[in-house]
């Protein structure tokens, strides 16, 4: 009965324009049900049996594909406060672990997914690693979807990670975005003896207003009894022209006067570096894109700094 | 090219807003999601044969659903398909088209502000250029202010998100890129100026 239906609705399609019948084939379904529906059914139920179709349809559809606007800041799929989240995952394993801390640190993820999703499986297949640091631009254009997108790719890693905030992350709605979906853009942790403090100095988003990065605040996390070492994580680097110059100096020397104090690691640049930058006991390290194929595996034991650059 | 857009905006709104045009082919619009807006309303105009319409939308996102934003978007639609099904029924299953899309926001700027260098940020701030394809069923009311209503299905995705589509062919799929949004149309009867027409001959 479907065959003979079929034929007749492709006579009708012949017949109206011979030059669409090809692409009017495509729609035969709806041609079919045409004639279907006009055997059965008369008059305004065709009406129903349409909008039922449609309803059909939308039902097949997930509630967190009706884009309200590339720039909200929430949908039905965004998760909530993956920093915290991942930092206590990874203190509830601390017990278990050796005195390593062993963690992977990469930052600009920003639209490199395909590379992103070598990284993690590349991360994967490294023994015992704690966590993974991203040193901010989590994004490019500080939409939601992107920053969604980076976390469906880094949820397929074994272990947690946290994101700190890079000045692409800012643009836009980025900032609510980052706040609802990573938590506080100043944050600490302790595992192991070793406290990472994550901090914005994305300084030029807030035009040089003096106020980022928040030095008395990074002040007040050196001094912790709970912690013998202290690592600074944050995107721009203090010796790049997106930090403010004004804070430059008060941020390297507050670094410097804590000889606990023995890491600063960050991202922005693009390209890998490792260096004594202002001639102190403090070392800055940079880490490149995930664009670049490479990130850096980091060990600390006893405030000693192991590293080794890893390709993929 | 901004600039070019809104000159574009502005000739067809002193077209369509003179008196004799403001009845004709013309349609009104209510959307829900679609990237323009929680729900969004439209003036469109059409072609004679109804193929292509084009029209402003503006659209509004509310705080609970990831706003307030804001948008003003000018949409053109081409149906090449017209399948009438039924006496009163017709389905366009294809049809496709573009918006050019301002957003408004507190956190959207306009344009990149002085605190960046020229070309640090390479993008647009706000302005967002959409491609988009639908499918709609429409019916032909016999009575009343309205001659033609239209129910469709439409999805989208904007240059930002065919940029990283194009960059990720491994792991970005054309499913992650597309949006959907439904909404309607009602489409203006014109029985009334032709009836004020004929009795201007008769008299």
């Amino acid at each position: 009965m479907t065959a003979a239906y079929l034929q007749v609705s492709t006579q009708n399609i012949h017949g109206r324009n011979p030059s669409t019948t090809l692409l009017r084939i495509l729609f035969i379904n709806t041609v079919c049900m045409k004639t279907v529906l006009r055997q059965i059914m008369p008059g305004w139920q065709h009406f129903k049996i349409a909008i039922s179709m449609i309803l059909l349809s939308l039902f097949t559809i997930a509630c967190d594909k009706f884009e309200y606007s590339p720039y909200q800041t929430d949908n039905a799929n965004r998760p909530d406060n993956l920093n915290n989240k991942n930092i206590e995952a990874l203190l509830s394993a601390e017990a278990h672990a050796d005195d390593t801390v062993r963690f992977i640190f990469t930052g600009d993820s920003q639209r490199f997914y395909d590379e992103l999703k070598d990284l993690v499986t590349k991360a994967n297949s490294l023994p015992k690693v704690d966590f993974l640091i991203l040193a901010g631009d989590i994004t490019d254009f500080g939409l939601l979807q992107e920053f969604i997108w980076i976390n469906d790719e880094l949820e397929g890693l074994n272990f947690p990670y946290m994101a700190v905030v890079g000045n692409h992350d800012l643009t836009s709605n980025g900032s609510v975005i980052y706040t609802s979906m990573f938590g506080q853009k100043n944050f600490s942790f302790v595992y192991k003896r070793h406290k990472f403090i994550f901090h914005d100095t994305n300084s030029r988003e807030y035009n040089f207003n003096g106020s980022v990065p928040n030095i008395p605040w990074l002040g007040t996390q050196l001094n912790d009894s709970k912690a013998d070492w202290y690592i600074g994580v944050s995107h721009v680097p203090p010796y790049d022209v997106d930090f403010d110059k004004n804070l430059e100096n008060p941020y390297k020397d507050q670094w410097a006067a804590d000889s606990a104090f023995i890491l600063s690691m960050h991202g922005h640049l693009h390209t890998s570096g490792d260096s004594h930058m202002y001639d102190d006991h403090v070392r800055y390290i940079n880490t490149a894109a995930v664009q670049q194929r490479e990130f850096i595996l980091m060990e600390l034991v006893n405030g000693k700094i192991n590293k080794r650059i890893i390709y993929y | 090219m901004k600039r070019f857009y809104f000159i574009v905006i502005l000739l067809y709104m002193s077209h369509a807003m003179t008196a004799q045009n403001l009845r004709k082919n013309t349609s009104y619009g209510i959307q829900y999601a679609g990237s323009v807006g929680f729900i969004s309303m439209g003036y469109y105009k059409h072609s004679a044969k109804g193929k292509i319409s084009i029209g402003l939308v503006y659209g509004f996102t509310p705080k609970k659903f990831g706003g307030p934003l804001g948008s003003l978007s000018l949409k053109v639609r081409y149906d090449p398909f017209h399948l009438k099904v039924h006496r009163n029924i017709s389905i366009q299953p294809i049809q496709i088209g573009f918006f050019l899309a301002q957003n408004f926001g507190k956190n959207i700027d306009f344009k990149w502000g002085s605190n960046y260098p020229k070309g640090y940020y390479w993008w647009g701030s706000s302005f967002r250029q959409h491609a988009f394809i639908s499918t709609q069923v429409s019916f032909t009311l016999p009575k009343g202010y309205f001659s033609k209503a239209s129910f469709y299905l439409e999805a989208n995705t904007n240059d930002l998100y065919l940029y990283s589509y194009f960059s990720n062919r491994n792991t970005i799929t054309l499913y992650d890129i597309f949006f959907f949004g439904i909404g309607s149309r009602f489409y203006l009867r014109e029985k009334q100026a032709q009836k004020k027409a004929y009795h201007r001959y008769d008299l």
